[in-house]
Order: C-alpha cells, then sequence, then structure tokens
C-alpha cells in the first residue's frame, strides 16, 4: 500500500474520515471516496489503493460492519455501516486528532 | 473482493464518461486511479475470501509443515491415533461380518426365511425354527404366488463322511433339492442335485481342497454318508460356507435320510426367493395366513408366521450378540477418545506457545477463521495420518480375529472380517469426527483475541482460558482410562471366578466324545443299548481308564432337555420347570459328582423295575421343602407313570455358568434309552491317549459311527466362558493402552507446567522456598486433576458394570475390591507422572530461571 505524492491523506486520518463519512449514511466504497472528496471540497482526494484495506481494518476492529446490496441503478455492491464501538471509536480518534491538530498549530505559531 | 472492485472500476468509469471521456480512456483512468489491483490483490490476500480448493490445499500444506517442525510430536500423536482408531476399526469389522454384512449370495435381500411361532414345545436351530418336512413342502406348493422357489434347510453338527481311506465327522446342511437353485449358487465343479432324494451331495470349496486334493475327478467319486452310499455331484464356489455364517463342509438332500418320504422325520426351515414387485409386507401377510391353514398341525398349535431376512446370525442371537459387540466397540471408542484427548491437549499447548507467531498474523489481516483453520488443519493432518495407519492396524486385527481359536463345540463360522467398503466407511468418518471435535477446541483456544491483544501489551503470563481447557482434556483422559480398566478388571475377575465356580462336578482328567445312534444310522432300541453296553466295556478295560459313564448331554455345553414337574402325590400341586438328562449308572461317580443323599443308579434300575430318578438339592427345595426327599413320588418328565426318587445331588451347574440355580432330574439310561448319548471318561494323565482308544473301539464296533465333539472336558467347561475370556482378554488389551496414554497425558501437561513456570519457580527459589515445596506444588495439580478424573471415571465404570451385569457373574456389578483398586492405581500412576516433572522443578536454579523467557 504505497502512498502516492500529492493530495493523499495519511493512513491514520483514513480511517477517522471514513468513519466519519459512515456516520452520515451507510455507504458503499466508492460512494466513501466519493463522499470524501465531495465534502473536503476537492482537497483531499482518497488513494483508492489505501481505502480498502482500511476498510477491511476497522472491520475487523468491529467499528463497522458490511452487507452486500443493491444500488439505485440495481448493481449489487457491498455497503458498510457504522457499529456501536465503532460510534464510540469515531468520538476518540476524533478526540485525538484535534488534540493532535491543536498541538501542531501551536507549534506553527511559534515564530 | 473481486466483485467489490469491479464494482468501484465501474463506477469511476461511469464518473468519467459522464465528464466527457471516451468509453476506454475512461476505463483506463479508473484503473490507474485505483492503482494496479493485481498489487491490491496480493496486499488483500490474508483477509480475502479465497475460493475453496486453494484454501484447503494451503491449510494442507501448512498443517503438513506441523509434521517436519516437530516429528517427534508427530509421530507420537499418529501412533496414538492409530491404535484408537485400529482398536474400534477391528471391533466394527467383526460387528459388520456378523450383524450387517449380507451373506455372499446375490440378491440376498429378496430372500427370507420362513419362522413360525408356536404354542409348546419348539426347536431352534442356528438357522432359526425348524418345522417339519411336510410342512414346508406344504408352503412350497401353497405359496407359489410369493415365492420364485421355497427350498428348506437345517444344520448337521456332525454328519459321518465316509471316505476311501477315513471316516469323518463333517459340519453340512440338510436341504431340499432346489436349495442351489433358490440361493442362485452354482457350483464350480459339476453339478447342484437333482431332486430332494437323489443319492447325490454336493461338497464344499474348503473340503475338496483338504480330503479331495482339489482333484477334479473328484465329482463322480462315491463315499458313504450315514451308511448310505451317494455319488459327489458337484464343488461349491469358494467362499460359500451355505445360507448362515456356519460354514458347511457338505450339503446333502434330504432323501439320504431314509428311503420312505414319511419316514422322514426331518425338522427344516424353510428359505424361499421372494418374487419380483412383490413387497415384503405383503408376502409376510400372505405367509402369516397360510400358516394357520396348512397341514399337519401337531400337537403344537401354530400362532403365526412371519418372514425373517436371510443373515449371518440368526434373528433370535441377533440380541445378545449385538449386545456384546456394541459393548466391546464401546470400549475401542474409549481408547480412541483416550488418545484424541492426547491430542488436543498437546495442540492446545503448542497453540499457546505460538501465540507470538499467530499474533503476527493477525496483525498482518488474517481473520480469525483462517487462523483456526489453519490450526484445526494440523491437528487434521495428525488424525487423517492415524487414521490410515489404524485402518492397517485394522486389517491385521482382523486377520487375528479369524485365527482365534473357537472353542471346539462351536462350528466353524466362515465370516469375512476383512475390512470391506463400510468398514472403511466407518474408519474414515471415525477419524474425521473426532479429528474435527478434538482439532476446534484447542484451535479456537489458540486464536481467541484476547490472548492475541494481551500478547502486544507484553503480557507472559498465560490465560486462564487455555489452562483449563488443558486440564479438563487430561482430567478426562484419567476418566476414560478408569472406566476402561474397571471394565478390564470385572471381566478378569469374572472369568476368574467363572473358572473356579462350584459346579458340582469335576471336569479335570475327564475326556468327553460324543456319539450319535440316532436317525441316519437307525440304531433301533436293542441294537443301541447293545452297542452302548459293550462300548462301555471296552472302554473301562482300557488302561489307565479309571471310569466310564454315559450322559445324554455334555453338562455346560449349551444344551439341555427341560419339562415340568410335579409332585406325583397331589393332582394340583404346583408345577417345577426342571432340566433333565438321562445318564447311565457309572455317570455319577466317573463325574466325581457327590450323591449326598439316597443312592445314584445300579443295573436293577433297568425296563422292568419301577422308574427312578435323581434330583438335586434344588428341585427338592422346591417340590419337599423341609422334607426327605427320598422315597417320595414325582411325575412329569419319565412319562405317565411316576418316578420314585431315589438319590439326590448337590447343587450344581448345568446348561451355562451365568445360569441362576436350576432344578434338575436324572434319568437313567437303563430306564429311558436315548440314541445320542456323550461318553465321559475319567483316565487322568492319559487323555490323549484315551482320545484316540475311544475313536478306535468304536469304529471297530461300527466303522459307521462318528465320533461328534471329542475332546477334554476343561476344554467344553471352557466354552461356557469363551464370550467372557475373550472379552477380557480385549478389554484388557484397551486398558492397558489407555493407561499408557493416560499416563502420558498427565506427564505431558505438568511437564509443560512446569517449563512454563520455569521463572516462578526460579523466583520462588531465590526467595528460600525448598524443593519439597515446589514439587508439591506441581504435584498437587496433578493431584487435582487424577482425583477428579478418578472419580468422573469410578462412576461411567459402575454405569458399565450395571449395564454389563449380564456377561458378568460370580462378581457383583460394583464389586467393591476392583473399584477400589483401580481409581486407587490410577491415582498412584497419575501421582508418579507428576512426581517426575516436579522434580525437575524443583532442581531449577534461580539464575537459570530468570535468564528464560
Amino acid at each position: 500500500m504505497t502512498d502516492s505524492p500529492g493530495n493523499d491523506v495519511l493512513r491514520g486520518t483514513l480511517d477517522l474520515l471514513v468513519l466519519k463519512t459512515l456516520s452520515i449514511e451507510p455507504m458503499h466504497g466508492w460512494g466513501i471516496s466519493q463522499r470524501i472528496q465531495e465534502l473536503s471540497r476537492g482537497v483531499l482526494d482518497v488513494n483508492q489503493g489505501s481505502l480498502y484495506p482500511a476498510l477491511q481494518r476497522l472491520e475487523h476492529k468491529g467499528w463497522i460492519s458490511s452487507r452486500w446490496s443493491t444500488t439505485e441503478n440495481n448493481r449489487r455492491a457491498r455497503y458498510y455501516e457504522l457499529t456501536v464501538a465503532g460510534r464510540r471509536g469515531l468520538t476518540e480518534e476524533a478526540d485525538s486528532w484535534r488534540r493532535y491538530a491543536g498541538a501542531v498549530g501551536w507549534i506553527l505559531e511559534v515564530t | 473482493m473481486d466483485e467489490e472492485i469491479r464494482f468501484h472500476i465501474e463506477m469511476e468509469t461511469e464518473k468519467n464518461i459522464a465528464a466527457g471521456l471516451s468509453r476506454s480512456e475512461a476505463r483506463r483512468r479508473a484503473v490507474a486511479a485505483f492503482g494496479g489491483v493485481e498489487r491490491h490483490r496480493e496486499g488483500l490476500r490474508e483477509g480475502r475470501r479465497v475460493p475453496v480448493v486453494e484454501a484447503i490445499w494451503q491449510d494442507v500444506s501448512l498443517g503438513a509443515r506441523f509434521l517436519t517442525r516437530d516429528p517427534w510430536l508427530a509421530f507420537v500423536a499418529v501412533v496414538t491415533i492409530a491404535l484408537g482408531v485400529g482398536a474400534a476399526t477391528t471391533v466394527f469389522s467383526a460387528v459388520n461380518a456378523m450383524l450387517l454384512r449380507p451373506l455372499p449370495i446375490a440378491g440376498a435381500e429378496r430372500l427370507a426365511t420362513i419362522q413360525e411361532s408356536r404354542t409348546g414345545a419348539v426347536s431352534n436351530g442356528l438357522e432359526g425354527m425348524l418345522i417339519p418336512y411336510e410342512r414346508y413342502v406344504a408352503y412350497r406348493d401353497a405359496a407359489t404366488d410369493v415365492f420364485e422357489s421355497l427350498a428348506a434347510h437345517r444344520l448337521e453338527e456332525s454328519i459321518s463322511l465316509r471316505l476311501r481311506d477315513a471316516t469323518v465327522a463333517v459340519n453340512g446342511a440338510l436341504t431340499s433339492g432346489n436349495y442351489f437353485g433358490t440361493l442362485g449358487v452354482r457350483p464350480t465343479l459339476g453339478r447342484a442335485y437333482a431332486s430332494d432324494d437323489a443319492a447325490e451331495i454336493v461338497i464344499s470349496h474348503e473340503l475338496w481342497t483338504t480330503r479331495f486334493n482339489s482333484d477334479p475327478a473328484s465329482v463322480g467319486r462315491t463315499v458313504g454318508i450315514d451308511g448310505r452310499t451317494v455319488e459327489v455331484v458337484g464343488v461349491a464356489p469358494a467362499g460359500f460356507g451355505g445360507a448362515t455364517a456356519v460354514a458347511n463342509q457338505i450339503w446333502v438332500p434330504v432323501g439320504v435320510r431314509g428311503a420312505d418320504r414319511k419316514s422322514w422325520d426331518v425338522r427344516m426351515v424353510p428359505l424361499g426367493r421372494l418374487r419380483q414387485g412383490l413387497s415384503v409386507e405383503r408376502a409376510a401377510e400372505v405367509v402369516d395366513g397360510l400358516s394357520r391353514r396348512i397341514p399337519p398341525n401337531e400337537e403344537a398349535t401354530i400362532r403365526s408366521a412371519r418372514l425373517e431376512p436371510v443373515s449371518a446370525v440368526p434373528s433370535d442371537a441377533r440380541g445378545p450378540v449385538t449386545g456384546f459387540l456394541g459393548m466391546l466397540l464401546g470400549l475401542a471408542l474409549l481408547v480412541l477418545l483416550i488418545a484424541a484427548a492426547n491430542i488436543a491437549a498437546v495442540m492446545l499447548a503448542r497453540g499457546f506457545a505460538r501465540r507470538r507467531e499467530l499474533a503476527v498474523r493477525v496483525t498482518m489481516g488474517a481473520t480469525r477463521g483462517r487462523i483456526v483453520r489453519h490450526l484445526l488443519a494440523e491437528s487434521l493432518v495428525v488424525f487423517a495420518l492415524g487414521g490410515l495407519a489404524g485402518v492397517g492396524l485394522a486389517y491385521l486385527g482382523s486377520a487375528w480375529l479369524t485365527r482365534i481359536q473357537l472353542p471346539p463345540q462351536m462350528p466353524p463360522l466362515l465370516l469375512h472380517l476383512a475390512p470391506d467398503r463400510r468398514v472403511l466407511a466407518f474408519a474414515v468418518s471415525l477419524t474425521a469426527l473426532t479429528g474435527v471435535l478434538f482439532g476446534i477446541v484447542p484451535a479456537l483456544q489458540a486464536s481467541r483475541p484476547e490472548l492475541l491483544t494481551a500478547l502486544k501489551a507484553g503480557t507472559a503470563g498465560s490465560v486462564g482460558g487455555e489452562s483449563r481447557a488443558r486440564s479438563f482434556f487430561v482430567g478426562a483422559q484419567v476418566a476414560l482410562a478408569v472406566t476402561l480398566l474397571l471394565a478390564a478388571t470385572l471381566f478378569a475377575r469374572s472369568l476368574q471366578r467363572g473358572l473356579r465356580t462350584d459346579i458340582g462336578f469335576d471336569p479335570d482328567g475327564v475326556v468327553v466324545a460324543t456319539i450319535d445312534l440316532g436317525s441316519p444310522l437307525d440304531y433301533d432300541r436293542e441294537r443301541g443299548r447293545a452297542f452302548q453296553r459293550s462300548l462301555l466295556q471296552r472302554i473301562r478295560a482300557l488302561p489307565r481308564v479309571e471310569r466310564a459313564g454315559l450322559s445324554q448331554y455334555v453338562l455346560l455345553s449349551g444344551s439341555r432337555s427341560g419339562g415340568g414337574v410335579r409332585r406325583a402325590d397331589a393332582r394340583d400341586a404346583p408345577i417345577i420347570h426342571a432340566s433333565y438328562s438321562s445318564v447311565s449308572a457309572d455317570y455319577f461317580e466317573t463325574m466325581r459328582i457327590d450323591v449326598v443323599a439316597g443312592r445314584g443308579f445300579t443295573e436293577a434300575d433297568d425296563e422292568a423295575a419301577p422308574p427312578v430318578v435323581v434330583i438335586n438339592r434344588t428341585l427338592a427345595d422346591r417340590l419337599w421343602p423341609g422334607q426327605n426327599p427320598i422315597g417320595q413320588l414325582m411325575q412329569g418328565v419319565t412319562g405317565q407313570q411316576p418316578a420314585e426318587v431315589v438319590g439326590m445331588t448337590d447343587v450344581g451347574r448345568y446348561t451355562f455358568l451365568t445360569e441362576e440355580p436350576t432344578a434338575f432330574v436324572f434319568l437313567p439310561y437303563s430306564q429311558v434309552y436315548r440314541a445320542s448319548m456323550a461318553l465321559h471318561v475319567r483316565a487322568p494323565g492319559a487323555e490323549a491317549a484315551t482320545l484316540r482308544s475311544i475313536a478306535e473301539e468304536v469304529r471297530m464296533l461300527d466303522p459307521n459311527v462318528a465320533l461328534g465333539m471329542a475332546g477334554p472336558a476343561r476344554e467344553l467347561v471352557g466354552i461356557a466362558l469363551f464370550p467372557q475370556r475373550f472379552a477380557a482378554q480385549l478389554v484388557g488389551a484397551f486398558g492397558g493402552v489407555g493407561l499408557i496414554l493416560a499416563a502420558l497425558g498427565i506427564y505431558g501437561v505438568l511437564a509443560y507446567q512446569v517449563t512454563r513456570r520455569t521463572r516462578e519457580f526460579g523466583v520462588r527459589r531465590a526467595l528460600g522456598a525448598t524443593s519439597l515445596r515446589l514439587v508439591t506444588s506441581v504435584v498437587r495439580l496433578g493431584a487435582v486433576l487424577a482425583a477428579a478424573g478418578c472419580a468422573a471415571g469410578t462412576i461411567a465404570g459402575a454405569g458399565f458394570g450395571l449395564a454389563a451385569r449380564s456377561l458378568l457373574f460370580g462378581i457383583r456389578p460394583l464389586d467393591p475390591v476392583t473399584f477400589v483398586a483401580v481409581p486407587a492405581l490410577l491415582f498412584a500412576v497419575a501421582l508418579l507422572a507428576s512426581w517426575l516433572p516436579a522434580v525437575r522443578a524443583s532442581g531449577v536454579q534461580p539464575s537459570e530461571a530468570l535468564r528464560s523467557e
């Protein structure tokens, strides 16, 4: 799982974004990547090669669950959704991200 | 995964098309954006759902790696499983041969025998319920719409066959003329006989090779059967012994028994081939209806008739045989369970030892399911190899079974004991079932998520569940071993008791030979009596012969006659059922049966004198409780006239060693003549020579007479014990194996514990603990396991004792000595097995301990 240069997302934060996206509504993999792109106003472009391993990781942790279903166009796709544990995880990860980002910000403020 | 990726790429393609790209360009961009599908596939390998075949192959090769990493362990494991599977499969091949396998006759499922049920006296043979020849003929003529062909047969234990150079007694069957045709069996040489009264016989393949030198010119030779000359017209196919499990050596048409059909006082069992398309139920209905209508219907009333399938073991013996074999199979399965528990405990330990390796795999994305499958595969590979070796052992085991010396009284059996498809299927399913059951638990234990996350945190101690599971397995092993050993000991003690049981006579130094002067030879009473007198005279004149006498039956051989007797002085006196046998005057002295009151028989008790009997104490107490039976009159087995009781013997055993106290009546041969007799000769120290002389004397008196059974009386008593003896040997072997396995199991668990707790021991020693304290702490664990196991095993053993009560005698099913000694023995062995690793623990030096781990 290589990170390509450019507007890629760090692995740990990818999990966070996936969780947040799924907290809005259950979604399939492609939908998640599109939604992240949208919601970040085009700034964040998910490396699709990293997306599926992340989804797998989160599922293994028990934070998301998946099931096969059909889209509006009658195609079969695998939908993911947040579990109860996942909701709690989202809150934790979000908190720790804010702390992290805040700390980085303080350091950058130092002139 | 593939489908998901495909979906993703399609959606991306469509998005690109909507943005204005051409289809091919859109797709190329979509794939590129995904960043190389193949690479992702590799990276996702651990979590992907792999096609089944590939997955199985992966697991198998991973499992096989276990064999190379721990070859010794794997070898021991395979051997233990092989022992368990081998034992169970061997017993099952006996079950198969006797109860499940159809006879080697084409279309055996359309064959059926007619079994009647009647009130009054019944005759039963190994082939079923015997009915008079005329009734068979009546069935044959009346049931043509039910049977394509109806034949009849009966087994004859000793047919006197006179060859050029010798007269031998062979096992055979008397049959109707259409017997071979009905069975669909064609002689390989020659042909079958043509009719019920042809002067022709068919010999078995085995007899042809042993007595006729496999000479093709045997067909057409004449031989003597019971005094008549007949022609050998055919040789049966190899492996064919008749329509029962008994191995017949010749087949003889009914007519050989006598020139005139009416004089054929023969009872046989009808055996027929049902018509195609007719259901068995419908056929049974018709036969049942016929049974009440056809003549002759003698003094016994025929109640009904039913159809029974043709099988190796006759229907009324199936119950006891199933019980006996079922018990043996259960015990063999216990051995397998012990072995499997051993393996499970070992796998648990290994799983724990490899927890780091497994944890790494989890972080690489392996699901718990994959890990469980992998660990299960390791167990299954061991079980599979063990099962294979076990099947090999079963081949050996069944070869050994066929060579067992059956007691001389039992006719030779033709049983296909080698493992066939059914037995192999049993072995495979047993191995698979045990393998999965005992492999899944360690696999689940070793892959528990908490265990692996605890590892990441660096904790080195054991997680409770794993050692609990191991302790359970070892405790279970001990329990199973205790049960096995209890069963083995109960049998062994019962056997001992049986051989020492007070049977009421002394068989040592006595040889027995049976002779039948009955219907084949047609000795009438005069000739018969004369023969008996001359024979006894000549035998008594032999050197080293102390005494000789005759009796109708050989005691404890399972044969007897029975009837109702009552006191003669009251018409409505209660009828007591008693067994009886005719004996000659000096029989009591020959067999050293004590006549404790009155006298035995003398020459004066002949047909001119009033009828007399000698009874045993059991009967005396029932007919005349508290009184002297001598001089009393008894009505029953002696015909119309009441008989006077002239003597009384003590209690004894007459038919079976396991029988309840039986009332017995001795009748004098001189008054109640019987054509069949068993000659008993007391000649201590000269048994073999005496047997030979007996054969000589008989031949000189009449060369047409053949001896039936002949052998030392001790052996015949042993017959009654044959099932117990066999079971005791087999179960003893099982018990021994079980004990060793259980001891190994305990040793293994505790040795492992010690290794893991080396650090703890080192610390404790450094803190001043004495060797004794360390040893005790280890032994204590072993003792607790052993105690729990012994308790559980004792309960199971008690259950076994109660269930197998009919096979045990002379010993209470819950015999206290056994139930105390065996668990104590196992407990001691367990303590010993704990002590050895404990000693190692106490030798641990503190420095070494802290270094390890």
